[in-house]
């Protein structure tokens, strides 16, 4: 009776984790939730922020490899910020939604992380809130790091370090929205 | 029993010969991989690569003006550099002094260094799986557009508009033979993950070309060349005295 149950759950197990890699939130999703755009409105159209050399150097520092665009796309509204990027975890592009409320006091701090589409068979268990939800009012201290620790998870460790990083990139690259003008072709 | 260990000596000697010559041959040439540029020869032969079970994927190549855009399974190159990933490349196109290169998840613009300027996904309305991108002239203007499930989409690569066209069939840019040297260099890059001289002579050295047996062949091999070095030994030191 104990095999049977045994082989049911892990039968049962298995399945959750097959099923747990996906699309959890489309843009139109993420951007409704975090910043009231609705779709096919004029702020459903994403700005373009143009990247300086030394931004990229940066950014790259943060990211602790490569990064080959010379421009990102962002949503505005209001005081707040929507950014969405794909950084790799293990193996596979993991798609991280990220939204930010600018203030005077130029300490802009993270209002939301949303996984909105992961790829690989382990680490999925980022995308619930009780691990998103530790990232809401970080701000990024003077080295570009995130000014509070992150629990992880046991098992998700490079997918929770991919959400870590894309979200001291989103702080770092929403501040120099502050510093330069929204339209910034070099 | 001198006589018979004579005999022996000598027509296992002749057997040994070959493993001698193998293994002295192939030695020397690792000794020096450095010199014979041995790990930096990459095999092109499909037997041997076949052999090694490394599959080759044909090549893919779009000229865009003076951009030629390959792919070979996994990496997008523009005229043969090395520029990003794409799972699966299915058109590229100048356009307003872009380049833009169509995957089957993906846009990717790039200027005419070669920089990426942006990547696009379906995230930020890409319709997919793209699977073609063609330019065409309306009313004396350009306009780019990519072809999605049988659909047509003008791209507006600013505000990243996706307009659906009513048209029924447009032209998109065709797979084009590329020169003899851009296909040479790719394939080199391509390669460089795959199979390299040095790694052939260490498996024939080790045996392991030929697998278990190939192993078994040279252990049997070493084991010869001690009982010659024994057997001479023996036959020599019968001889002096």
């Amino acid at each position: 009776m104990l095999r049977v149950f045994s082989f049911l759950l892990t039968i049962l197990l298995s399945q959750v984790s097959l099923a747990a890699n996906g699309q959890y939130m489309t843009t139109t999703e993420f951007l409704e939730k975090n910043l009231a755009i609705q779709k096919n409105s004029p702020e459903a159209t994403p700005d373009i922020l143009w990247l300086t050399k030394e931004s990229k150097k940066t950014i790259e520092h943060i990211l602790g490899h490569p990064f080959n665009a010379l421009r990102l796309r962002y949503w505005t509204s209001g005081n707040k910020t929507a950014w969405i990027f794909n950084e790799t975890g293990k193996e596979k592009p993991i798609t991280i939604g990220i939204s930010i409320e600018h203030l005077p006091s130029k300490q802009n701090k993270i209002t939301s992380v949303d996984i909105l589409e992961f790829r690989e068979s382990r680490g999925w268990e980022i995308r619930h809130e009780f691990f998103t939800k530790q990232f809401a009012g970080l701000f990024l201290t003077e080295e570009n790091r995130l000014n509070r620790r992150i629990d992880g998870i046991t098992g998700a460790t490079l997918s929770v370090n991919a959400v870590k990083r894309c979200s001291a990139m989103a702080l770092f690259i929403a501040s120099q929205l502050n510093i330069n003008t929204e339209h910034n072709e070099p | 029993m001198n006589r018979k260990l004579r005999l022996l000596h000598r027509y296992l000697g002749i057997v040994s010969a070959f493993f001698i010559l193998l293994l002295s041959l192939s030695g020397i040439m690792l000794n020096h991989t450095d010199d014979l540029e041995l790990d930096t020869t990459y095999i092109d032969n499909p037997a041997l690569l076949q052999w090694y079970g490394i599959q080759t994927t044909p090549i893919t190549n779009f000229q865009a003006e003076q951009f030629w855009v390959s792919f070979d399974g996994n990496t997008v190159y523009i005229n043969k550099e090395k520029t990003g990933n794409c799972k699966k490349l299915t058109g590229a196109h100048t356009f307003d002094t872009l380049l833009f290169i169509s995957c089957e998840n993906s846009l990717q613009i790039y200027n005419q260094h070669s920089q990426l300027i942006e990547t696009i996904d379906k995230n930020f309305g890409l319709p997919t799986p793209v699977s073609g991108i063609g330019v065409n002239k309306k009313n004396n203007k350009q306009q780019i557009y990519l072809l999605s499930q049988g659909s047509y989409y003008q791209i507006n690569s600013q505000t990243l508009a996706f307009n659906k066209l009513n048209s029924k069939s447009r032209q998109i840019s065709l797979p084009a033979k590329a020169p003899t040297n851009v296909i040479k260099a790719i394939k080199i890059q391509s390669q460089n993950n795959g199979l390299n001289l040095e790694r052939i002579l260490l498996d024939i050295h080790s045996g392991r070309i030929l697998g278990i047996f190939g192993v078994l062949l040279i252990d049997f091999a070493a084991l010869l060349l001690i009982f010659m070095a024994l057997s001479g030994l023996w036959v020599w030191l019968i001889r002096i005295r």
